[in-house]
C-alpha cells in the first residue's frame, strides 16, 4: 500500500496539469462608466487582436468585458494594461479574492478524487 | 506504446487513491452520473470522431464538441452577468501547476455533465450530484441557496450561449426542458 502511494504521489507530480499551449484563462474588466453597443463593438476589435488573447465578450448592459487569454503568451495584467492605455475609461480588472474562489461554482470539481481521474485519463 | 506501460500501474495507484479517499471522512463528491435523455446526444452528432478545432491533431466527438462551444459561449455570457456571476467567481482563477484555471476546469466538467445528460456514453461525471452541489449544508462551495431568479437567469444566459452557435431552437427547447427539468433540485428554496 505504501509503495502504491508513493508511486501514486510521484505520477501526480509528474502528469499534474501545467500551463501549456492550449491553456486557457478567463479574466473580467469591469468598466466604472456606462458604455454603448458602439463601444462595445470597438473593445471587442480591440482586445481581440491582443497577443495571446482567445476569445472576447463585452456587455454593454453590465460594463463588464470578459476575455480569455493563452498564458503561455501574455498574462490578464498585460491585456488589461494595454487596455487602460488605449481606451480613456475608468476601469478595473476584477479579481476574486480567495473567500470569492471557496465559495464559488460546485461544478469545478476541485476533490482528490476528480485529480486523479484526470491525471489518470490523461496518462491513459 | 510507452504510455499504455504505465496503465496498470497507474490503475493500481488510482484505486489505492481511490480507497484512502473513501476511507477519509472529509471525501466530499459523491461519483454520480446523471442520464435524462438518449437521443439528444445523438441529434448534436454523437459519437462521430471530429477534429477538434482547439488542439491540433486531436479528435473529439461531435456530440461533445457541439455541447462544449455552446458551454463556452454560456460560460463567457454568464461571467459578464452581473445577476449571476458572482457565483461563477472560480472562472477567474489563474492556471497554476497542479491545477487547471477555472474556466478550464469549469468548461470541461460543465461540458461532461451535459454530455451525460443528454445521452453520452464515454463520458462520466464525478462532481457531485445537482442535490448536494446546491445544497449550502453539504456543499460549503456553494455561497447560499440558489433563487428561481438565479435560475431563471442561468437559463437565459444558456439559450443566449446557445444562439451565439446557432443550436436550431428545436434543440435549444430540447435542452431546456433537460435544464428546467433540475430547477427543483436546484432551487432549494
Amino acid at each position: 500500500m505504501f509503495l502504491f502511494v508513493v508511486l501514486a504521489v510521484h505520477i501526480y507530480f509528474v502528469y499534474r496539469p501545467a500551463p501549456d499551449a492550449y491553456s486557457k484563462v478567463m479574466a473580467r474588466i469591469d468598466i466604472k462608466q456606462p458604455i454603448t453597443q458602439g463601444d462595445a463593438d470597438k473593445i471587442s476589435a480591440f482586445l481581440v487582436h491582443q497577443n495571446g488573447v482567445d476569445h472576447v465578450l463585452v456587455n454593454p448592459q453590465t460594463s463588464i468585458v470578459v476575455f480569455t487569454f493563452f498564458p503561455v503568451k501574455t498574462t490578464g495584467d498585460q491585456v488589461v494594461n494595454s487596455f487602460k492605455a488605449h481606451f480613456p475609461y475608468k476601469a478595473d480588472r476584477f479579481m476574486p479574492t480567495a473567500e470569492n474562489l471557496k465559495q464559488s461554482c460546485p461544478m469545478a470539481a476541485s476533490s482528490y478524487t476528480y485529480k486523479i481521474y484526470k491525471i489518470i485519463t490523461k496518462v491513459i | 506504446m510507452k504510455k499504455l506501460t504505465f496503465l496498470p500501474i497507474a490503475l493500481a495507484a488510482f484505486f489505492s487513491i481511490l480507497l484512502i479517499e473513501s476511507c477519509s471522512k472529509s471525501s466530499s463528491p459523491t461519483p454520480a452520473k446523471t442520464t435524462i435523455g438518449t437521443a439528444l446526444y445523438d441529434t448534436l452528432g454523437g459519437t462521430t470522431l471530429v477534429a477538434d478545432p482547439t488542439h491540433a491533431g486531436a479528435m473529439i466527438e461531435k456530440g461533445r464538441l457541439s455541447i462544449r462551444n455552446v458551454i463556452d459561449s454560456t460560460i463567457f455570457v454568464i461571467a459578464a452577468d452581473s445577476k449571476i456571476n458572482g457565483h461563477f467567481t472560480v472562472l477567474l482563477s489563474e492556471v497554476t501547476k497542479g491545477d487547471l484555471s477555472g474556466y478550464t476546469d469549469l468548461s470541461e466538467n460543465l461540458t461532461t455533465f451535459v454530455s451525460g445528460a443528454t445521452g453520452a456514453k464515454d463520458f462520466i461525471y464525478i462532481g457531485l450530484n445537482m442535490h448536494d452541489a446546491h445544497d449550502p449544508a453539504v456543499n460549503p462551495r456553494i455561497n447560499g441557496k440558489a433563487t428561481n431568479a438565479d435560475f431563471d437567469a442561468f437559463v437565459a444566459d444558456l439559450v443566449t450561449g446557445a444562439n451565439k452557435n446557432k443550436v436550431p431552437s428545436g434543440i435549444i427547447n430540447s435542452l431546456g426542458k433537460i435544464v428546467e427539468s433540475l430547477r427543483t433540485t436546484v432551487v432549494q428554496m
